[in-house]
C-alpha cells in the first residue's frame, strides 16, 4: 500500500491517508506545498508567520481527512483553509500594530528598496511591500486570482463571494496596487 | 486618462465585456496611446504578480508538520477526542433508544417509565418478604 506513493493518485493517496499512512500524507504534503506556498507568502509575505500558517493548514487538512468527501479539488480544500488561515493571522497582525506600532504605512517609505531601477515591477522585493500594504480583502483576490490563477468564478467560490464582489474588489486591488508601486517609483526618483 | 476607460480596461482582463464595451475599448486601444500605455502597465504588473508566486516554504517543512502531528497524537486532548467522544456518542445513542423502547411501551411518561423503573407492589413486597422468611 505504501510501497510507491509517487506513482499513486491523489484520491488514492487520500485513501490510504485516511486508513493511517503517514507516507500517504507526506506525498500530498509533496504535492500541494507549491500550492499552500504560493497562498500563504503571497497573502503573508515571505515570513516565519507564513511558514506556520502553511504547517497549520496542513494539520487542519490531516484533522479533516475523514470528513473531506472531494466536492472540491485538494488544491481548492487546501488554498481555502489556507487563505481562511491567512486572514487571520493578518487580522492578528493588524491588532499588533494597532497596540504596539503606528498604522502610518506611508511611514516606511524611506526604508524601501530603491524602485529606480527602471521597473518597479521586477523588483520582487517591492512587489511583496506593496503587496503587504493592501488590505486583506484585496490580498486575498489578488493571490488567488492573479499570482495562483484562479479563475474569478473559482476565486469567489474560495472566498464565498459574489462574483461581482471579487470583480469589483480585483479593479480596486490593483489600482491600489498600481498607485502605491508608482508612488514607489517616485519617492525613490 | 477618462477613468470610465480605466475601469474598462481594468475588467477586461477578468470578466466578459458586451459586444459594445469590447469594441468601444478595441477602438479606443487603437486610437489612444494613452489607454495603449495603461494596458500595458496593467499587464505587466499582472504578469509580475503571476511570476512572483513563491512555491516553496522553508526546508524541512514537510517533517515539522509531520513532527508536529506525531506530537498532537501522543497528547492526552487528542486521544480524548478520537477515542472517548465516538464511545460516548455511542453510549448516549444507545441510551436514547432504550428510553425510546420503555417510552413505547408504558402507559404513562414519567422519569421513572423512561428508565424502565418499576415500583414494586404491595404484593409484591409482601411476596419476597414471605420468601425470605
Amino acid at each position: 500500500m505504501d510501497q510507491n506513493p509517487i506513482q499513486r493518485t491523489d484520491d488514492e493517496l487520500l485513501d490510504d491517508a485516511r486508513d493511517g499512512s503517514t507516507h500517504a500524507f507526506a506525498e500530498l504534503m509533496r504535492r500541494y506545498q507549491g500550492k499552500v506556498a504560493a497562498t500563504v507568502v503571497g497573502m503573508l509575505g515571505n515570513c516565519e508567520e507564513a511558514n506556520d500558517v502553511g504547517q497549520e493548514t496542513f494539520i487542519r487538512f490531516y484533522d479533516a481527512l475523514k470528513k473531506f468527501r472531494g466536492d472540491s479539488s485538494i488544491g481548492t480544500y487546501l488554498t481555502r483553509i489556507a487563505i481562511n488561515l491567512a486572514l487571520n493571522e493578518l487580522r492578528r497582525r493588524k491588532r499588533r500594530n494597532f497596540f504596539f506600532t503606528s498604522t502610518d504605512n506611508d511611514r516606511d517609505i524611506p526604508e524601501l528598496p530603491s524602485a529606480s531601477s527602471t521597473d518597479q515591477y521586477e523588483n520582487k522585493e517591492l512587489l511583496d511591500k506593496a503587496l503587504n500594504r493592501l488590505d486583506g480583502k484585496f490580498r486575498a483576490v489578488i493571490t488567488l486570482r492573479l499570482i495562483e490563477g484562479y479563475s474569478t468564478e473559482e476565486t469567489a467560490a474560495i472566498l464565498h463571494l459574489p462574483l461581482g464582489t471579487v470583480l469589483s474588489r480585483l479593479k480596486r486591488a490593483q489600482e491600489k496596487l498600481h498607485a502605491i508601486l508608482t508612488s514607489f517609483k517616485e519617492g525613490s526618483s | 486618462m477618462n477613468s470610465l476607460w480605466y475601469d474598462l480596461l481594468l475588467r477586461s482582463f477578468d470578466s466578459t465585456l458586451t459586444p459594445t464595451e469590447q469594441q468601444q475599448l478595441d477602438h479606443a486601444l487603437l486610437e489612444s496611446h494613452d489607454i495603449q500605455m495603461a494596458r500595458k502597465e496593467i499587464l505587466r504588473m499582472r504578469n509580475a504578480l503571476s511570476s512572483s508566486a513563491e512555491l516553496s516554504f522553508t526546508p524541512g517543512f514537510a517533517g515539522q508538520v509531520m513532527r508536529r502531528i506525531a506530537a498532537r497524537q501522543q497528547s492526552a486532548v487528542y486521544r480524548f477526542e478520537t477515542v472517548f467522544r465516538p464511545i460516548a456518542v455511542a453510549a448516549l445513542l444507545l441510551v436514547a433508544l432504550i428510553c425510546t423502547y420503555n417510552a413505547a411501551r408504558a402507559n404513562t411518561l414519567t422519569v421513572d417509565s423512561l428508565l424502565g423503573i418499576q415500583k414494586p407492589t404491595l404484593e409484591q413486597t409482601l411476596g419476597l418478604e414471605a420468601t425470605l422468611e
